[in-house]
């Protein structure tokens, strides 16, 4: 699955949840974390991405991921497998 | 110890505040209405339908305190719409109780919401993609089932660091959480207590199962739904579901008095008191108790009170039992005294009933006026002093407000203008 696609459909999900997030600000290098997202943001966040990507990634899989640069690869990863 | 209301708050099928609520109160306006909701098996409830949280809240841009307007953002984004109405009136009840200009101890500030199984609605919308594929159920859903998720997104938004739960006693759940913030203020422990009572959160199943088990009305009077609730006439049926969140501030009277905070009323006394009965069936011994032991507490005899707020649910066995219970109690005085219920203007609201009810009984006592009783062409008894079918003027001093549940639940709380002891 291509990389922009996968990004782009974070940042679907993030302006979802947290309406009030510029665009601009949602970028590779910063995290759920740095654009606002609290705990179980984070959460709903990467399951509706899961859900919109048809994909199914152990929750714990997410826990090292820094970044949403982190994450897509964590998602290609998965869709590849 | 006393215990004074200092703030409250409504969201109604009719009126969105209490201002709203009062004129609805007045002219005697009813929300019932017929609705194509195939959740409400007769197609008759009174449904919330005009509420606007950001209209609410824009009234109160004045106050400036912006953490909590933060908070209040941040906790009504992505909520369903009961929790925006039992933000809404909380924070107009913290509004009015003026505690927004004042710095509590946050640890002297208590919170019980009135309910139990506030959420069946929201986890029945959500099971039919749970059964297509759980993996993708919204984690978030882990802190939105439990009926807590109320008592943290209230406390959080007004800082309550006291104690705070929920407190669910079927359909009297409004009322016992009262009489708990006061049982809990008389303690010394807080100075504050917030109690709110969402609207129920049914499924179509809670109330196919009403239906089924013969509790819910309107069949009758399908084609005419404001005619459908009728307490105490010879045609009730049964309850109308309506929908309604309320909040109430208690307050011990020291701490009113020491930050000069309005007084909306007294909480003279309250009793919960249980038949030990499993099944619907209401008792004239155990509302008999209940409304003994209210008046006990609060020191006053029968010929204190001036008005009862019935339970008055429009069920037949209920109305008869109640009206029973009321003659057992003041025997020679039922034609002194007068009696109206609520239900027919906003419905049957459930777990918060008792809470909507306490509002209607501190507003009328306040205004010194009695809403309209309506529905009422044929009494199923004589010699009580029924309301009539428009408000009138009336000068309160003493008030009693009944509501009773399933599995044997009973509470009567007694709110006096003043002072009696």
């Amino acid at each position: 699955m291509e990389y922009q696609t996968i990004f782009l459909i974070l940042v679907q999900k993030i302006k979802e949840i947290l309406p009030e997030v510029q665009l601009e600000d949602i970028t590779p290098d910063v995290s759920l974390r740095d654009v606002g997202a609290n705990s179980i943001d984070r959460m709903d966040i990467l399951v509706s991405s899961m859900q919109q990507l048809n994909v199914k990634v152990p929750m714990v899989n997410f826990a090292k991921a820094q970044t949403l640069h982190e994450l897509v690869l964590i998602f290609q990863e998965s869709a590849r497998s | 110890m006393e215990v004074v209301v200092t703030g409250m708050g409504i969201v109604s099928s009719i009126g969105n505040n209490v201002q709203e609520f009062k004129e609805s109160l007045l002219k005697g306006c009813s929300g019932i209405e017929y609705t194509s909701d195939i959740m409400v098996p007769t197609h008759v409830c009174a449904g919330i339908k005009s509420f606007n949280e950001e209209d609410e809240f824009a009234k109160y841009s004045y106050i400036g305190n912006q953490e909590v307007l933060d908070r209040i953002k941040n906790s009504t984004r992505r909520t369903s719409k009961v929790i925006r109405t039992i933000v809404s009136t909380a924070f107009e009840a913290w509004v009015n109780a003026d505690l927004h200009e004042v710095s509590l101890d946050p640890e002297r500030m208590g919170l019980v919401i009135g309910g139990n199984n506030l959420t069946q609605g929201y986890a029945y919308d959500l099971y039919e993609e749970y059964q297509q594929n759980p993996s993708y159920l919204t984690p978030s859903y882990a802190l939105s089932f439990m009926d807590t998720n109320y008592v943290g997104i209230l406390s959080e938004i007004f800082d309550i660091r006291g104690e705070g739960f929920t407190l669910g006693a079927a359909s009297a759940s409004g009322n016992a959480a009262i009489i708990k913030g006061m049982q809990m203020l008389k303690s010394g422990d807080l100075d504050i207590c917030m109690i709110s009572a969402p609207y129920a959160q049914l499924s179509p199943m809670e109330l196919q199962a009403f239906y089924n088990v013969g509790a819910l009305g309107g069949e009758k009077y399908k084609d005419s739904p404001k005619l459908a609730c009728r307490p105490f006439d010879k045609d009730h049926e049964g309850f109308i579901y309506g929908e309604a969140s309320g909040t109430i501030i208690l307050e011990t009277l020291d701490s009113a008095l020491a930050r000069q905070a309005p007084i909306y009323g007294h909480v003279l006394g309250g009793s919960f008191q249980l038949d030990a009965n499993r099944l619907a069936n209401p008792s004239v011994e155990g509302e008999v108790r209940v409304m003994r032991k209210a008046m006990k507490q609060a020191g006053i005899s029968t010929k204190s009170i001036d008005y009862i707020n019935t339970h008055g649910s429009s069920s037949p066995l209920g109305d008869a039992t109640e009206l029973q219970a009321i003659r057992s109690v003041f025997e020679g005085q039922t034609p002194e005294i007068w009696l109206n219920s609520t239900k027919p203007l906003t419905g049957h609201c459930l777990y918060s009933a008792g809470l909507i009810e306490s509002i209607a009984s501190l507003i009328q006592l306040n205004h010194d006026f009695l809403h309209p009783l309506l529905n009422l062409n044929s009494p199923i008894e004589t010699g009580f002093r029924f309301c009539a079918a428009s408000s009138m003027d009336f000068e309160l001093k003493t008030v009693m407000n009944n509501s009773f549940g399933f599995s044997g639940i009973n509470t009567s709380i007694i709110f006096g203008k003043e002072r009696l002891i």
